[in-house]
């Protein structure tokens, strides 16, 4: 060889090195200028002290989940409760090598290269367990070598400083299952409506298929795609030895049970949870994007039991509403289409805690919560607020009391029963609910004093200065209502109602935690008063428009209540420990007609609200009754003390006795009004 | 015979000279009214005494025979034939009384005639009806107290029906004098029965005692009425009225209400009070709200103190003032009304809108009721029970009914001479009704005691 041919050998072999280095420099420049080569120590932290976004939970009082709050819906579930089959599954679909590479498994890539070279796309991933949580937490979407090159690097470097088992709580709690499901704890939920804890093996193959494509396998829009991809994960369990022949062909027989997911948002207690944020917020003074994926834990006063007891009572009452609904919308000329609603609230008559709450028969259809946001007529479900002002003038249950036809400024007030020319006890005039005499009652103490009563005993809504306020002619929330019936059931002393209790943050810390201290209760009626007013409540049962549950008489008390043409209809009671007030009428404030009322349509819900929490252990106690009063039966037309008749309370020093003045209204109606008349002649 | 209790009659009299009444009630008078041609009434005198005058003996013959013979054509053929002094007078001429023996004869005809010879008392009523339990716990009341003075109650107190036609009545009531010889007839409870009864007294002297407040009283002073006192009771409202400044009275009553008391009260002259009636049906509450509505605008705007009167039963009273105190809250209206509103129920429970209201009645306290009459106390003594009531008031009546008749015909022999007694006999035997005042007064109205009440907390208060 020539020194000439040696030169010339060496220059070309300088141009290739350093064209070969020119290019590498050039690619270097080019990976360092897409970042390929930045801190990793920065994106890792991302991950190391990654905070994994979690639903924002709503507990109910025993500390069971009945809400969340989310942006994207997770649920966290720390790796030792996720099921062995489902990690042996993903592992079996996604990376069977995971425990064994360092997050890159090369042999894998370069298989992917290989099937791009010669197919020109795509057919095999090639990216690890730990690849997929770098792209899909920490990197872009974008399908750049730039990207992969940097998913490799911070795979390793994420492999170096996160344990294998943390790695893989990290996928399963955040990879995308479809539907909003972020994770299996959440897909578990959405797909087969249990607990990821719960599912078996079949299920596990299932989800496990879905982290490739979750819109492509999608179980409730293309089952017959995700059962055929579950075959593959069942058979990639098997070949891997992560599962037994058996063990796959028992799989692949179980019939799987796709469920519609709903979420608990909207299955326990909707409306409640709607408001509890609300309610969160008013709190903490946060906003809803800040209240989402917290991670807050806030309990709250509901009752699970007594909630889904709720529930159930709305529910098993719908029926006749719809019904209703479909007559009132058939009617001729109707513009809009009429929604008759339900709704039931209950809470604890000692604290105020808000136990059940039904806003609304179907959350779905309507959010709108009626027992918070909607002010309707409370009709004569306001009327006790009258009957104990009179009993704190001095009346007694056994007063006879005039129902005179009347009308003020025009106001005619009716009695259901167009009995507008009676004379009737104080006790029957609230038993029956008649209006007439209230309006009189009323008059007689002053509407200013009515309202007064009113305001101490739960109302906060307006009250106009006019005599239709004590027959509930005006606009009050379910509630206000609600606290007038507890002020009743607590012995006179209101308490405002409430339902969050602590506010913790994802670390623990308490946010909030209620004080009783600060919601002291206030008397507002004497004890005696109240448990006069009370004795009379019973007797609605008894004896009254509610006597449908005349048998909770001895231990439940309450009121119905009717507005004009039935567009509102109530029924509020009590026992010794809940007060519930349920509520039925349309959203468009139709006319139910005049066969509805209170007892027909909102008392059948409570009752079978309370029936339900009687069954599953509500004491049935009777109230104990105050040493200067004592219980007397007396007729309920005239008053008269009987063996047989209504028993209620009276002061010892004003007990009924048989009257003179009875005895002759009695005789007048019996003699066809002639009394003394002198019918001599004509 | 009457010769000799003419005598037994002085002999008493002598006896109980002391006591002027009893002379003076016992004195014989004959003299009896008679219609002349001019619808004018006369008396003629048929007293012993007179037997000698010429000119009362033919102005007798002249004047009685048609009155007594007009009495007897509601009678039958028969039932006059069974009479001898129609044809006895038939035979009388004026020429008669000439002769003093004649005239003797003519006179003790007469006398005969209109001298009943018995205690019998009769009711002439209706056939059963609206009033028939009123009136048998009066005639319940007369009977006991006739047994209880020693007489028949069957055969002293005759019970008739005639139907409410006027000829019927005529019919009845001319058996009742002529055939059954009755001391007096009570009745009247018809406009119908009331002018029959008027006529056969008019023709016969016969004297009648009015059971109803409105009918009509005859012209002569044996037409008389025994009802509690409306027009006392009219004239004590009004007074109060006067008294308290009302000027307007709105007055509220159910259809069908008897509505005496009010005419009357509107019939005092020289008031100036005004009267705004409104009535409704008592069935019909609506009609009660309407009546009572269209005079609220009045009641509030009233000249002085409006008054309101409700003629109706304490139980009405209550839900019409109910209605005005609902409606006009703070109007001191005087509520006021008669002896329907009395009852513990118009008290108890208090209204204070009724607190000051007052009412008329003829009993004050049930406690000073005649011991004839059983009387329950409610309580208070101005209360008694509501079956009881009623009962009493009627029972009043027929205790003032049986009391004047005995007391009438104790020593009477002529039905005219019944007539004259219960137009001078006074007070005396009975501490309910006014004492030492005359059984009737000028207006041959049965003189009552008037009780004004007033509502004072949870009772009533004797004014």
């Amino acid at each position: 060889m020539t020194s000439a041919n040696r030169h010339s050998h060496a220059g070309f072999f300088t141009l290739i090195f350093a064209s070969l280095l020119g290019g590498i420099l050039i690619f270097a420049a080019y990976l360092w200028s897409e970042g390929v080569f930045e801190s990793e120590e920065e994106q890792l932290a991302k991950l190391t002290a990654a905070i994994i976004p979690d639903n924002s939970i709503v507990l109910d009082k025993a500390g069971n989940k009945i809400g969340e709050y989310y942006s994207f819906y997770h649920i966290q579930v720390p790796l030792d409760k996720i099921p062995k089959s489902m990690i042996n599954a993903l592992l079996a679909i996604e990376d069977r090598k995971f425990y064994e590479h360092e997050g890159v498994n090369w042999k894998s890539i370069g298989r992917a290269f290989l099937s791009v070279a010669t197919s020109g796309r795509l057919k095999q991933g090639g990216s690890t367990i730990t690849m997929q949580l770098v792209k899909n937490y920490l990197l872009t979407r974008e399908k750049k070598v730039s990207r992969k090159l940097r998913e490799i690097i911070l795979a390793y470097y994420v492999e170096k400083n996160l344990s294998k088992e943390r790695i893989l709580e990290l996928y399963l709690n955040t990879m995308y299952m479809g539907h909003g499901a972020y994770g299996v704890g959440a897909a578990a939920r959405v797909y087969f409506a249990k607990s990821v804890e719960d599912l078996s093996l079949a299920e596990s193959a299932l989800l496990a298929g879905l982290f490739q494509a979750p819109s492509l396998y999608d179980p409730h829009k293309n089952p017959d795609a995700a059962t055929k991809r579950q075959r593959i994960v069942l058979e990639a369990l098997r070949d891997s030895k992560l599962a037994t022949q058996d063990q796959v062909d028992a799989a692949k027989k179980e019939p799987l049970e796709f469920k519609p997911w709903t979420p608990i948002n909207e299955t326990v207690a909707p409306h409640f949870v709607a408001w509890i944020r609300t309610e969160v917020e008013k709190i903490l003074g946060a906003d809803e994007l800040t209240l989402n994926d917290k991670g807050y834990k806030i309990t709250t006063t509901l009752d699970k039991a007594y909630q889904e007891a709720a529930n159930r009572a709305v529910a098993e009452n719908t029926a006749p509403l719809l019904a209703l609904q479909d007559q009132i919308n058939k009617k001729p000329k109707r513009k809009q289409p009429e929604r008759i609603e339900s709704a039931l609230l209950a809470s604890d008559p000692k604290t105020g805690a808000i136990l059940a709450m039904v806003g609304g028969r179907n959350f779905r259809e309507s959010q709108f919560n009626r027992t918070i946001s909607s002010k309707r007529s409370p009709g004569s479900v306001f009327k006790p607020v009258v009957f104990m002002l009179a009993l704190e003038k001095g009346m007694t249950w056994a007063d006879l009391v005039f129902v005179s036809p009347i009308d003020v400024r025009g106001f005619r007030p009716k009695n259901h029963k167009g009995e507008d020319m009676t004379e009737v006890t104080l006790l029957k005039a609230l038993a029956k609910s008649m209006n007439t005499p209230v309006v009189s009652l009323a008059q007689k103490y002053g509407i200013k004093n009515v309202i007064e009563r009113g305001r101490a005993m739960g109302i906060t809504a307006d009250m106009p200065t006019e005599t239709g306020v004590a027959i509930g002619g005006f606009s009050a929330s379910m509630k206000d209502v609600d606290t007038i019936y507890r002020t009743l059931a607590n012995e006179g002393a209101r308490t405002e109602s409430f339902a969050v209790t602590k506010i913790e943050d994802r670390q623990g810390q308490i946010l909030y935690e209620y004080k009783p201290e600060s919601n002291p209760a206030v008397q507002v009626i004497s004890p005696e008063i109240t448990a006069l007013m009370r004795s009379g409540l019973q007797a609605v049962l008894t004896s009254g428009t509610a006597s449908t549950i005349a048998g909770m008489g001895g231990y439940a008390a309450g009121k119905t209540g009717t507005s004009d043409d039935s567009r509102d209809n109530w029924f509020s009671g009590f026992t010794r420990n809940i007060v519930a007030t349920t509520w039925v009428g349309g959203d468009g404030n139709s006319s139910l007609g005049e066969a509805a009322s209170g007892s027909s349509l909102a008392l059948p819900i409570w009752k079978a609200f309370i029936e339900t929490l009687i069954s599953g252990g509500l004491p049935t106690e009777a109230w104990p009754i105050p040493d200067n009063l004592t219980p007397v039966t007396i007729d309920l037309d005239y008053g008269t003390p009987v063996d047989v008749g209504v028993t209620a309370l009276f002061p010892k020093g004003r007990l009924p006795r048989k009257s003179q003045a009875a005895d002759d209204i009695r005789a007048l109606k019996q003699d066809n009004g002639s009394y003394r008349e002198l019918k001599l002649g004509n | 015979m009457a010769t000799s209790y003419s005598v037994f009659r002085v002999f008493t009299c002598v006896l109980l000279a002391a006591t002027v009444d009893s002379c003076a009630l016992i004195r014989p008078s004959r003299s009896i009214q008679v219609i002349n041609q001019s619808g004018t009434v006369e008396s003629v005198d048929l007293t012993p005494r007179h037997y000698k005058s010429i000119e009362h003996c033919e102005a007798a013959i002249a004047k009685i025979p048609t009155a007594l013979e007009a009495s007897l054509r509601p009678l039958t053929d028969e039932q006059r034939k069974s009479l001898r002094w129609p044809a006895q007078i038939a035979g009388f001429k004026v020429s008669d009384c000439r002769s003093f023996k004649k005239r003797g004869q003519i006179l003790s005809v007469f006398d005969e005639i209109f001298s009943s010879k018995t205690k019998r008392i009769a009711f002439l009523l209706p056939p059963s009806g609206g009033s028939e339990p009123a009136l048998q716990t009066i005639l319940e009341q007369v009977r006991r107290e006739f047994r209880r003075e020693g007489y028949n109650p069957e055969s002293a107190i005759l019970v008739r029906r005639a139907e409410r036609t006027r000829d019927d009545a005529l019919r009845v009531a001319a058996h009742l004098v002529h055939l059954d010889r009755v001391a007096l007839i009570v009745g009247g409870l018809s406009p119908e029965h009331a002018g029959a009864l008027n006529q056969i007294s008019d023709q016969t002297q016969t004297p009648v005692l009015m059971l109803s407040a409105n009918a009509p009283l005859g012209n002569t002073i044996q037409s008389m009425r025994v009802y509690p006192p409306l027009k006392r009771l009219a004239t004590k409202l009004v007074d109060t009225f006067k008294a308290q400044g009302v000027r307007e009275t709105f007055v509220f009553y159910p259809q069908n209400a008897n509505l005496e008391l009010f005419h009357l009260m509107r019939g005092i002259p020289n008031s100036n009070i005004s009267y705004s009636e409104r009535t409704y049906n008592p069935e019909k509450s609506d009609s009660i709200l309407a009546a009572v509505k269209s005079q609220l605008g009045r009641i509030g705007t009233a000249n002085g103190r409006p008054a309101v009167l409700i003629l109706d039963n304490f139980r009405m009273v209550r839900h019409i003032v109910n209605i005005i105190g609902t409606s006009l809250p703070g109007t001191p209206t005087l509520f006021a009304g008669n002896q329907q509103w009395r009852s513990p129920a118009l008290v108890v429970p208090r209204d204070d809108l009724l607190q000051g209201a007052i009412f008329v009645d003829f009993i004050g306290s049930y406690r000073n009721l005649p011991d004839r009459i059983e009387t329950p106390i409610s309580d208070s003594e101005f209360f008694t029970t509501a079956q009881a009531a009623s009962r009493i008031d009627y029972q009043i009546i027929g205790h003032r009914l049986a009391s004047l008749s005995l007391e009438a015909t104790k020593f009477a022999i002529s039905r005219h001479e019944v007539a004259n007694r219960l137009q001078t006999i006074r007070n005396s035997w009975d501490s309910y009704f006014p004492k030492a005042e005359l059984a009737f007064d000028h207006q041959r109205e049965s003189s009552w005691p008037v009780f004004m009440f007033e509502i004072n907390g949870e009772t009533i208060r004797e004014l």
